[in-house]
Order: structure tokens, then C-alpha cells, then sequence
């Protein structure tokens, strides 16, 4: 809507049926040609790299890219209402450091319920609050917590990486298989079920797609603006949460530098999966459609051999690519 | 839409025409939005260009002023032909362009306004300020306008923006000025002024395209009139010679019947009831109203008379200062989600940014109002149920509940948004300017749903500047000025000017 030229007739037209053709019917999904691309990156690198295509790689690049897979799915329900939270990397590596508190004594199960409240309540108190009923811009408050939040977490630590001597909950949680399904699969799968069946199902996830959409018509009509925004930031704190627990499993360790940069992949893997940068419309398939294929490539170049540096490289690009394969698509099909 | 066969008038061969479209058509995918259009304009000339929302009408006018790529059919302007889609080579010939929209930069002065991007005077030293100011000066006195080049356009009232527009507009030496929905956002008196400059520009030879759907309008300024439907030009006619009937029955396809007797009674127990009324930004004074239950009451006045915060202000949208609302002898509460609870509805003036969220369905549109969230769960088949009830009930086209709001006409678009607050079933429906922006077919429907919902019992106060639709729907007008209450007329003789004379405080002396 935004590009088109004012015209009177244009937006009269009803709703077009694309017809049975299925490709063409399919193509009109905006996550479809991410869906297209991943297959594509797959295969390619199924094809050219024999060490590609293994259950250990497979199970590997998943267990890998689930932090960043739950981050990212929390992460589209506050670019949905048209927020952002940028202090996702901070906020996971200082919680995580209640972990060290298992190594003097404290039971690793209590430690890991601890890190949630914590996560939960930093995020409700430093962000969610001052967004919510403060109105502060939501942008500026996470840059500004997240920044506090890892310079704190190299204070106390003085800059050290802590060993967990007693970490087997998530390291369970982190890198162990229930049969074939790695664990870690299956809490991605659970978070993204929640979250999607929040957003379709409840009025609380259309309350949160109303104030993306338009946020004074959607306080004007009796929404609870403020409320949705407090809870959405909560919901997200709980999902770093429980990312710091799967990083600290991952790693049998915390660290200061832990998920350095992860906010911004996460809203680059929202908006790569089709989220408008201004709320309101998108979905938590096209994230999860994104991660993976960021996580296919980062990891069939790992295994091609190339240096992992250029991981971001590709990132960038891909996400700015998405967005021009995404006006052809708009101006050449829904047209 | 009406599908009766629609029979293409062709325009006249017309002698020393200015400006000669032949055979425009234009279409946007399968929609065609201008079909086969002939059009000319002698200098001198106010052609009205009338049809409802979606007829073509700034297709038209958009595609002569090379801002649309035509997909056939030729512009002239004399002899010369102009390349379709070239906005510049359409302004290097003399045709200006005021959109409904609006292009003015707030943060600029009038002058720098006027000649952004171009034609300003150079100095030595880039642009030679004096010159540029002087030179808009002397624009604006050639349209009669009194307005300081100087000015910041943000800190301009509605009317002169509109006005500057037109001054930037033809500050190319215009010979032809397309002037679209330009009185939409226009109270009467400054519709007036409008008038005034397009009147001089026509008598300095300028050929003038007024696009509206407001037959006052229409001939009040207009030579000749044109009517659009559905893409096709179906009537022309001298403005002299025809009347609010001819238009709607050219415009609609169809007759549409104008009800003569005002809605709602005036019997019923009081429902709402204003005492004293301040807000806090000091744009409503000690106001005092009462709406019987039944009623409909309208609010009338000039822009920033205070009608939208009277309104917003009962609705909990604005803090009040001073004085009482009362809801049934209980007191109102004071925020929307509050009086919405104790069901008030106000359907907002501004439906894209008050109303309405732009990336939803209509039913997500329709049904959008507080839930409990762990009370139940959403039922998408209930819910397009209910909202195809309503669509059904108003008389809402659309291809599917499904489909997002903003592919539905303007007048739709509110549709949705009134069966939104009716469907509440709400004791007071505060209404400002229900039908703003909506074609006329619509305009009728939501009037006739107006009348037919106060009698069950609802009270209904709205602001509108519409003053016919004032007339024929009010049971009783209160008259705002500066943010005050100035008048309460009632009575069958009441008639339009009644109405402007307090609005614009005429009659001062003898009341005082």
C-alpha cells in the first residue's frame, strides 16, 4: 500500500483468486519464496558437500541455531506491535551468571528457575515498563538497557568465562536427543507452537497485531495498549530466559560475551521472514523459515570449509536480497 | 455497483479548446478506472468534474497531469501532444495539479513551499532570498491571498494551506489548474475563499477542472459539469441546469431518495447530560448539552469551532478540566476504554488514523473491541458470522470479511467502522463527520442506519459540516464557535444559512 499512487480505482478491485495453479497460488505467500530459497540453499549444499547432509551436521546446525531460533520467534511478537528489544544479547549473558551460584552449592534446578524469574523480571522492570507506561521509545530503552546489562555482566565477572561443574539439566536440555529428536528441536518446536497459537488463536495476539497496525485506533476502540506491551515484553524476557539456559548448556559454561550481537540477528531473521519493520503484519512461520536458512548457510559454508567469517556477510546480504525478491513478488504477482 | 449499461457521452467538438483529452483509458490490473474519456477546457473556464468514490475522477485528471502512464488516447494542450506519463513536460505546458493529499512541507516557509526544487531567484551566492519572497508576494496578491511568504505552511490554518497549494501549483505559469477533492477538508467559509481565487484564475483565462461530489460546490463555482461512473463519462450538462437530483442520479445510476423529515424524537428520557464543561488545553468552554434518549443531535460549526473535542472530550479521548458528563444521571468514566465499558461509542473523525488498522481484515476491523483474554479462545467461523451480519445488515461491498480493509471504498471503509461501534450496542453514539470522504450511495445508507438506530432507543450526537445531512437528520442543532455552545436551534424552517450566520458569530450584536 505504502508505494502505490493515489488512485481512486486501484483499491475497489476484490480479492483476485490466482486459480489452481498451485506454484502461482503458493508464490503469493510472502514466506513462500523464503521457503523456496531455503530449499534451494539446501539442496545445494545437500549436492556439492557429502558432509552436509549427516544426521550428526543435521542435528548439530539445529541444536546450533536454537538460541537464535526461539530469540527470533519472541522477538517477532514485539516487532508485530510495531516495538523492538535490543537488549536481548545483555539481558542473556547476565542472567546466565546466577548459574555460577551452582558451582558454590545451589541446586542446578533452583539456579535455572532463578535465571527465568530474573530474565522475566529485569525485562519487565527495565524495558516493559518504561515502553509501557512511560511511553518511552521502545528502541532507545533496549539499546540503552542492553548496553547496561552486558557492561554489568562484566563487572561481576570481571571479564571471566565461569566453567559449570554442575550444569547436566541443560546441558540435557541443550544437546541431548529424546530418540532421534534432539531435545533442543523440541523446545524450538514448543516455543514456536505457543507463540503461533498466541498470536492466531487468542485476543491477546490480535490485540498485539491492532497495535502494530495502528496504535491509536487501537486504544481509541478500548485496547489495553498498554497492558499488551508489558506482557509482550515479559513473554520475550521468558524466551531469553530460556535461551540462556540453552546457551549455558550448550557451552557447559557462562560468560560475559555470550550472545554478542543475537538481537540483531533476530530482528534481521524477522524481517528476513517477512515482518513489516512497522508492525502489524507478519507471521512466526516466515521467522522459523528464516533462522533455518540462515542456520543452513552458516553451516553448509561452515562445512564447505569457508571461514566462518563470512557468515555475517551473507546474512546482511540475504536479508536485503528478501527484500528486493519481495517487491518483485508484490509488483509482479499480487499486481 | 450498479451495472446498468453505462452510455459514453462524448464531448462536443469544442472551439479554441485550451486543453483537448481524447479517448483516456486507463486501467489498474483487471479495474478499469478511466474508460474511453474525451474531455476539453476552453480558457476561462470551471469545468466540474463530479462522480462517486472509485467513478475515475482523479484517475482522470491524475493521467492528464501525466502523473498516470495512459493506456491509450491522446492529451493536447494547443497543438501540442503530450507524452503520456511525463508529469514535467505536462507542467512545462501549463497543466498544475492540487491532490487530495497535499504536498506542502510543513517545516517550510510559504515561499520555500512555492518554489521548492524550482524557479527560485539565484544570487550570487545561491539563492537570492529577497527576491524569492518578493516574487511569491506578488503570486499570492494575483490570487487575492493575504498571506505572509514568510510563514511557516505548518503554522497556517487548514484553508490557506490549501490555498498555498494552489499558489505552488501555478506558480508555472498555469493555463490549466486540476484541482482534486480540494474543499474535502474545507469548512464553508473557507470553501468561500477557495472559491474567490478559482473565480479570479478564470477570469485571468485559466481553465479550471474542480473535482467534488458536493452538488453546492459543484454550482456554486462551475461552469459546466461532468460526471463520472465506473471509469465512463455519462452526463455533461451546464451547472445552471441541473440540480442535486440530475448529479446523484448520473453519479449512482440509479434514483436516490432524499429524505425530507429530520430523524429521531425528542420525548425520551435524558441520556447523556453535560454541565460545564472545560478541557484542559483550553479548547472547550464551560459547555452544557443534554441528549434525550431517541434523539439525534447534531453539533455544527466552523473548523475549530471545538466540535471533534466537545466530542472527544464526552468520550474520555481528552482530559476535562472543569464540569460534569453524565451517562443516564451516573457519571462517565473518564477514559475510552472506560466509556466504552458503559457503552459509549465515538466513531472518530479521522477513520485511517483513529479508526481503522490499515493491515487487518474487515472482520478484525469490525470486531475489534476489548476481550477478555483467557475468558475463550478466538473462533474465526463465529467471528465471520457476525461481522457478515453486519455486512449484510449496512449494506457493506466487500468480496469477503476475510479481505483486508483498505481494499474496500471509502465509504465501505466506514461502514465497517460505524457496525463496529453499533455492534456494542451502545446507549450514546458520538459521531463526528460520519460521512466525510464517503461517496454518495454510502452517504444515504449511513444516514438511513443513523435514523433507524435511535429509534430503538439510542442517542445520537454528532458533529458533521455536511449542513444538508445536518438538516435533513438533526431533531435539534447546536451551533459551536470558539469552543462554546452559541445557539440551540430546532424547528422544520431552519435552514443552512441559519446555521452559518451563528457559526460564524453574524449576528453577535443582536444577541448580545
Amino acid at each position: 500500500m505504502s508505494s502505490s499512487t493515489i488512485t481512486e480505482a486501484a483499491p475497489v478491485a476484490p480479492a483476485r483468486r490466482v486459480g489452481p495453479r498451485l506454484l502461482l497460488a503458493a508464490l503469493a505467500n510472502p514466506a513462500s519464496i523464503l521457503f523456496v530459497l531455503w530449499m534451494l540453499v539446501f539442496w545445494g549444499f545437500a549436492v556439492t558437500q557429502p558432509a552436509f547432509l549427516t544426521t550428526g551436521n543435521v542435528r548439530n546446525m539445529l541444536n546450533q541455531t536454537s538460541i537464535l531460533f526461539v530469540v527470533s520467534i519472541a522477538a517477532t511478537m514485539v516487532v508485530l506491535m510495531g516495538s523492538i528489544d535490543l537488549s536481548v544479547g545483555g539481558l542473556l549473558a547476565l542472567a546466565g551468571l546466577l548459574l555460577v551460584a551452582t558451582n558454590h552449592g545451589l541446586p542446578e534446578w533452583l539456579g535455572l528457575v532463578l535465571v527465568l524469574i530474573a530474565s522475566v523480571t529485569l525485562g519487565a522492570i527495565v524495558n516493559g515498563l518504561p515502553i509501557a507506561y512511560l511511553r518511552m521509545n521502545p528502541f532507545i530503552v533496549t539499546l540503552g538497557s542492553g548496553i547496561a546489562f552486558r557492561g554489568l555482566a562484566n563487572v561481576l565477572t570481571d571479564g571471566n568465562t565461569y566453567v559449570l561443574n554442575h550444569a547436566s539439566i541443560s546441558v540435557t536440555l541443550a544437546t541431548e536427543s529424546l530418540g532421534p529428536i534432539p531435545i533442543p528441536v523440541i523446545v524450538m518446536g514448543v516455543v514456536l507452537g505457543v507463540i503461533y497459537f498466541v498470536l492466531r488463536r487468542t485476543y491477546f495476539g490480535r490485540d498485539v497485531y491492532a497495535i502494530g497496525g495502528n496504535e491509536e485506533a487501537a486504544a481509541l476502540a478500548g485496547i489495553p495498549v498498554k497492558r499488551v506491551r508489558l506482557l509482550v515484553f515479559v513473554i520475550m524476557a521468558l524466551v531469553v530466559g530460556l535461551a540462556t539456559i540453552l546457551q549455558a548448556g550448550r557451552l557447559s559454561s557462562v560468560a560475559p560475551t555470550a550472545g554478542v550481537g543475537l538481537e540483531w540477528t533476530a530482528v534481521a531473521a524477522v524481517l528476513l521472514g517477512g515482518t513489516s519493520v512497522f508492525g502489524g503484519r507478519g507471521s512466526v512461520i516466515g521467522t522459523a523459515i528464516a533462522v533455518l536458512l540462515l542456520a543452513t548457510i552458516g553451516n553448509g559454508l561452515n562445512v564447505s570449509g569457508v571461514a566462518s567469517f563470512w557468515n555475517d556477510v551473507v546474512t546482511g546480504t540475504i536479508l536485503i536480497l528478501a527484500l528486493f525478491l519481495e517487491q518483485l513478488r508484490t509488483r509482479f504477482l499480487v499486481k | 455497483m450498479s451495472m446498468t449499461a453505462l452510455q459514453r457521452v462524448p464531448d462536443g467538438p469544442v472551439e479554441e479548446a485550451l486543453l483537448t483529452a481524447e479517448r483516456v483509458n486507463k486501467s489498474f490490473g483487471p479495474v478499469r478506472a478511466v474508460v474511453d474519456v474525451d474531455l476539453a477546457l476552453r480558457p476561462g473556464e470551471v469545468v466540474g468534474l463530479a462522480g462517486e468514490n472509485g467513478s475515475g475522477k482523479s484517475t482522470l485528471i491524475l493521467t492528464i497531469a501525466g502523473m498516470h502512464t495512459a493506456d491509450s488516447g491522446t492529451v493536447r494542450v494547443g497543438d501540442l501532444v503530450l507524452p503520456s506519463g511525463n508529469p514535467r513536460a505536462a507542467r512545462a505546458a501549463g497543466v498544475a495539479l492540487v491532490t487530495q493529499e497535499g504536498s506542502l512541507h510543513p517545516d517550510l516557509s510559504v515561499a520555500e513551499n512555492i518554489y521548492l526544487g524550482r524557479g527560485h531567484a539565484r544570487g550570487a551566492t545561491g539563492i537570492d532570498w529577497r527576491r524569492t519572497h518578493a516574487r511569491a508576494g506578488e503570486l499570492l496578491s494575483r490570487l487575492g491571498l493575504d498571506i505572509d511568504p514568510r510563514a511557516t505552511v505548518g503554522a497556517l490554518p487548514s484553508d490557506q494551506r490549501q490555498l498555498v497549494e494552489i499558489a505552488r501549483a501555478i506558480s508555472i505559469d498555469a493555463r490549466v489548474l486540476l484541482l482534486d477533492e480540494a474543499t474535502s477538508s474545507l469548512d464553508h467559509v473557507q470553501v468561500e475563499h477557495l472559491f474567490r481565487v478559482v473565480r479570479r484564475l478564470r477570469d485571468q483565462g485559466v481553465a479550471v477542472v474542480f473535482v467534488s461530489h458536493r452538488m453546492a460546490e459543484l454550482a456554486a463555482v462551475c461552469d459546466r459539469i461532468v460526471v463520472l461512473r465506473d471509469g465512463v463519462r455519462v452526463a455533461e450538462d451546464d451547472a445552471s441546469a441541473v440540480d442535486e437530483r440530475w448529479l446523484l442520479r448520473h453519479m449512482v445510476g440509479r434514483d436516490i431518495d432524499i429524505p425530507e423529515s429530520a430523524g429521531g424524537s425528542a420525548d425520551g428520557p435524558v441520556c447523556l447530560e453535560v454541565r460545564g464543561l472545560s478541557d484542559r488545553e483550553g479548547r472547550l468552554h464551560d459547555v452544557s448539552l443534554s441528549v434525550r434518549e431517541g434523539e439525534i443531535v447534531a453539533l455544527a460549526g466552523l473548523v475549530g469551532a471545538g466540535r471533534t473535542e466537545l466530542l472527544e472530550t464526552i468520550a474520555g479521548v481528552r482530559p476535562r478540566a472543569h464540569g460534569s458528563v453524565l451517562l443516564g444521571g451516573e457519571p462517565l468514566g473518564t477514559s475510552p476504554a472506560a466509556t466504552l465499558s458503559q457503552r459509549v461509542a465515538l466513531l472518530p473523525e479521522d477513520r485511517k488514523v483513529k479508526g481503522l488498522v490499515a493491515t487487518m481484515s474487515v472482520s478484525d476491523n469490525l470486531l475489534l473491541r476489548p476481550e477478555r483474554w483467557l475468558r475463550r479462545l478466538r473462533d474465526r467461523r463465529a467471528e465471520h458470522r457476525c461481522s457478515g451480519d453486519w455486512v449484510e445488515r449496512l449494506g457493506i461491498r466487500t468480496a469477503g470479511v476475510g479481505s483486508v480493509i483498505t481494499s474496500l471504498s471509502g465509504g465501505n471503509q466506514q461502514k465497517v467502522l460505524l457496525a463496529r461501534y453499533l455492534n456494542g450496542d451502545p446507549r450514546l453514539l458520538l459521531l463526528d463527520e460520519p460521512t466525510r470522504g464517503v461517496d454518495i450511495g454510502a452517504k444515504a445508507e449511513i444516514a438511513e442506519t443513523i435514523r433507524r438506530v435511535v429509534t430503538s432507543g439510542m442517542a445520537v450526537l454528532m458533529a458533521s459540516s455536511e449542513l444538508p445531512e445536518v438538516l435533513s437528520l438533526a431533531t435539534r442543532v447546536l451551533v459551536m464557535r470558539d469552543g462554546r455552545i452559541v445557539a440551540e436551534l430546532t424547528g422544520s424552517g431552519l435552514t443552512e444559512e441559519d446555521i452559518i450566520d451563528h457559526a460564524v458569530g453574524v449576528e453577535e450584536e443582536d444577541r448580545v
